[in-house]
């Protein structure tokens, strides 16, 4: 038999991660004030998840034993060719500077897993011992994806008090539509030091006051590497006495018009700092608009694919976000610092594929916000009076099936009947209308002691359905009796976890403030370290999804949208050699880190 | 297609053909060529399916397990500790038992003496069920009760019901549990929310409530 206690001995799954990253340049001057310099930044990685079911594990019941393992080797590069001009006349600084960049990202994948492993010890490693017909799955994998670049910029600086930086880049995705890779994003700011003015020279509690306003165009190209290329699958069909292998497109149908999103922003900002440094931060308030945005669209299944990724419409957002930091307490071994950040933010959709057309199938309607939901307005619970009895039955005799205790839909039209072409309406959006963080940081000596806090307010979310009878363990439900007619969830029925299409409409508000995470850690004196040539070891343990210090729906954990919450208490160490070496001009630069 | 002397070239097509075919040959053909069709030689074109369905001298009944053969070597079903698979195969079924019926090997007749004035007890059984009483109605019925002995848990009924119009009557006397719920409107499903919901005009403009109402089937 087996039980959980000794599971950790029949169950192993293991993940083991090493990256290398590096950074090189070099640096030439050459004639008339220009810079050249080169930068290579590699980064390589190298993950590998091994896992081995014995046969009196839970998962294998005294089935075979299993085992699998998957390697995966990314790497990737940047290169980067710069020219810099720098100068000044007078009171006049002028900086220029030339980019070409390239990059590019390759993962190698491979995985195997088979069962009926005869020798425990060897877990994943003795995978060759088994026959062909004991190995379950097998595959293998390469994805690339390449970005080019060029840009140019130009910083303009009068007497430290004025400061205008234009700039333009060219982009180059490989993974966009031919004809559609290349895009241009121009941008261009202005600044005003105001604690350079000789009209602040006599306020001595203010260290910096800047003042900024920008417009600038980013683009964004995260699609599904290949998505512009038609994937087709292997399928297996019955053919003649036997099968025969064919080729099927996937579901979502290749796009080859796909382009960049892009989105426009202006921003206006203040940065200040006061009392020595003591308290610094930033007010930013910004407009931006996005056009041809990436989106997932669904088509009709008639057509043989049942959705595509497309650049649709225009959305606006506005908001306004705060950074404050502050050193309260800063003294040779003990210091205690805050860091608090607010943001509100409101966006809106103005146009869709088609101009001024709502997407009910994406659910995507002008004017509302971007992510909401779309369904029938519950409004409550049918009780058995002569009034909602006389109604139901109008409901009833064009199909709905309702009874006394069910919920209660509003109808939009007042046709008594609940049809999904008429009767949903967008209830609410999804995303929070104000974010918030606030860390407090408490240090002595080595020792450090952290908390993080964290908050998203004002957005709804189908909150549990409150399915009585479907779980197997369920939450202690307010529900439905004639003898509570002022319950919240509906009373239970035969067949409601089968498909009552109203049982999931319970939309509410669900913001939360929550502790996400603890941690105390020890940095090892340097003196120390020295002695056997490491850079930084630093031991710590921390508390991850501590849980939860306000929220609306106090049964689930709202950030991670589940019914359980999954806290952790994780003690790690990170040991970091460097090699750091400047010759003239050239450095070198790398950092290895592996963690298991 | 069938001609209207199906002596030897329907026979040769039948033969060559897949048994959902000929099935569904028999139905399309059945219909258009009643009429010049003599019923006698509709029964002969029924028979060479049937024919098929008859045992044989000597043959074991209960040595057809439908889907077992596939559990004997299914590379899915979990190893025990040894390495040999866990299944709980046997390759005899329970025709005898579960028809209370003496072992017997000799061979069975299902096709001689059936005329469209006499069909087989079990049809004739249904056909009194139903009502049925014109040699049309009588020989679909016989048609569709064949198909459903051939093609039993392949998915079909509901669209061979449907299309001859038979699914309303066949319901009512045999489903027991639908027969408060259903209507005429069942004979069409509803088409799916999230079609219409995807569905925009030639001019790109979104289809409005009234047009997704009108475009879903009746009843729905």
């Amino acid at each position: 038999m087996w039980n959980v206690i000794d599971e950790w001995k029949y169950s192993t799954n293991q993940r083991e991660t090493l990256r290398l990253l590096g950074s090189l340049f070099a640096e030439v001057k050459l004639p008339l004030g220009i810079r050249y310099r080169m930068n290579f930044g590699p980064d390589f990685r190298f993950y590998r998840n091994g896992y081995y079911n014995d046969s009196k594990s839970i998962v294998r019941e005294l089935s075979a034993a299993n085992a699998s393992i998957s390697n995966t080797k990314d790497f990737s590069y940047t290169i980067d060719n710069l020219l810099y001009y720098d100068n000044k006349f007078g009171a006049h600084t002028i900086g220029a500077t030339l980019l070409q960049t390239a990059s590019k990202w390759t993962s190698e994948s491979s995985a195997i897993a088979g069962q009926g492993i005869q020798v425990p010890s060897q877990m994943w490693y003795g995978l060759g011992n088994l026959t062909s017909a004991q190995l379950t799955s097998w595959s293998s994998g390469l994805t690339e994806r390449q970005l080019a670049s060029y840009m140019a910029r130009v910083n303009y600086n009068y007497g430290n008090k004025y400061l205008l930086t234009l700039s333009g880049r060219w982009d180059g995705a490989s993974q966009l539509a031919e004809g559609k890779k290349w895009a241009f994003f121009p941008s261009a700011a202005i600044a005003w030091r105001l604690d350079q003015e000789s009209f602040l020279d006599n306020v001595s509690w203010l260290d910096q006051l800047k003042l900024r306003l920008g417009v600038g165009t980013v683009g964004n190209s995260a699609v599904k590497l290949y998505s512009t290329k038609g994937a087709i699958t292997q399928v297996t069909v019955p053919f003649g006495t036997g099968t025969e292998t064919g080729y099927s497109l996937t579901n979502a149908v290749a796009n080859p018009e796909l382009g960049w999103e892009k989105t426009t922003q202006y921003n206006l900002a203040v940065d200040f700092s006061f009392l020595k440094g003591r308290v610094n931060g930033t007010i930013e308030a910004y407009r931006s608009s996005t056009k041809d945005l990436l989106l997932t669209v669904a088509l009709p299944s008639v057509s043989g694919f049942t959705s595509t990724i497309a650049n649709v419409g225009e959305t606006s957002n506005r908001g306004i976000e705060l950074t404050v930091n502050s050193n309260v307490i800063e003294n040779s071994d003990f210091s205690w610092s805050i860091n608090a950040t607010a943001a509100w933010q409101r966006d809106q959709i103005e146009s869709l594929m088609n101009g001024r057309e709502d997407m009910v199938a994406d659910t995507l309607f002008i004017g509302e916000q971007i992510k909401v939901l779309y369904d029938y307005e519950r409004i409550g619970i049918w009780q058995d009076t002569p009034e909602d009895q006389a109604e139901m039955a109008l409901f009833n005799a064009n199909g709905s099936q309702f009874a006394p205790g069910k919920i209660k839909v509003k109808d939009q039209n007042g046709d008594y009947r609940i049809d999904g072409n008429y009767d949903r309406v967008v209830i609410g959006n999804t995303s929070p209308q104000w974010t918030m963080g606030f860390t407090n940081t408490l240090s002595y000596k080595g020792i450090e002691l952290s908390a993080f806090l964290t908050g998203r307010l004002k957005f709804i979310a189908g909150v549990g359905e409150g399915l009585t009878g479907m779980y197997g363990d369920q939450r202690q439900l307010d529900y439905w009796t004639p003898d509570n007619t002022g319950a919240e969830y509906q009373r239970p029925f035969m067949s409601e976890a089968g498909g009552d299409t109203y049982a999931f409409t319970y939309y509410k508000d669900d913001s939360w403030i929550k502790i996400r995470n603890v941690s105390l850690a020890y940095q090892l004196p340097t003196n120390l370290l020295d002695k056997v040539k490491i850079n930084s070891l630093r031991v710590f343990a921390q508390i991850q999804n501590a849980g939860m210090l306000w929220s609306r729906n106090n049964y689930r954990d709202s950030e991670y949208n589940t019914l359980y919450f999954n806290r952790g208490i994780i003690p790690s160490r990170v040991l970091i050699f460097q090699a750091c070496t400047t010759v003239r001009a050239f450095g070198a630069y790398t950092e290895a880190i592996l963690r298991r | 297609m069938l001609t209207l002397k199906p002596s030897s070239g329907v026979e040769r097509y039948f033969i060559r053909a897949s048994k959902e075919e000929c099935v569904n040959q028999i139905i399309a053909d059945f219909r258009t060529a009643y009429a010049g069709l003599p019923d006698a030689e509709a029964i002969t074109v029924m028979n060479i399916i049937r024919v098929r369905a008859q045992f044989k001298a000597g043959e074991d009944r209960a040595a057809y397990r439908d889907g077992g053969a596939a559990v004997l070597t299914n590379s899915n079903a979990p190893l025990n500790s040894a390495g040999v698979l866990i299944n709980s195969y046997c390759n005899r079924n329970s025709y005898y038992e579960s028809l209370d019926i003496p072992v017997t090997t000799a061979a069975t007749d299902i096709t001689t003496g059936i005329t469209p004035a006499s069909l087989p007890a079990v049809d004739e059984a249904i056909i009194t069920t139903l009502g049925l009483s014109s040699t049309f109605d009588r020989m679909m019925c016989f048609l569709l009760n064949e198909r459903s002995r051939e093609l039993y848990g392949e998915l079909y009924r509901w669209e061979d019901l449907a299309r001859t119009k038979t699914l309303l009557s066949r319901a009512r006397a045999y489903n027991a549990g639908s027969v408060a719920n259903i209507q005429e409107k069942h004979y069409l499903r509803p088409l799916p929310q999230t079609f219409l919901d995807a569905i925009y005009n030639a001019d790109g403009r979104a289809l409005t409530a009234d047009e997704k109402a009108a475009m879903q089937n009746p009843g729905y």
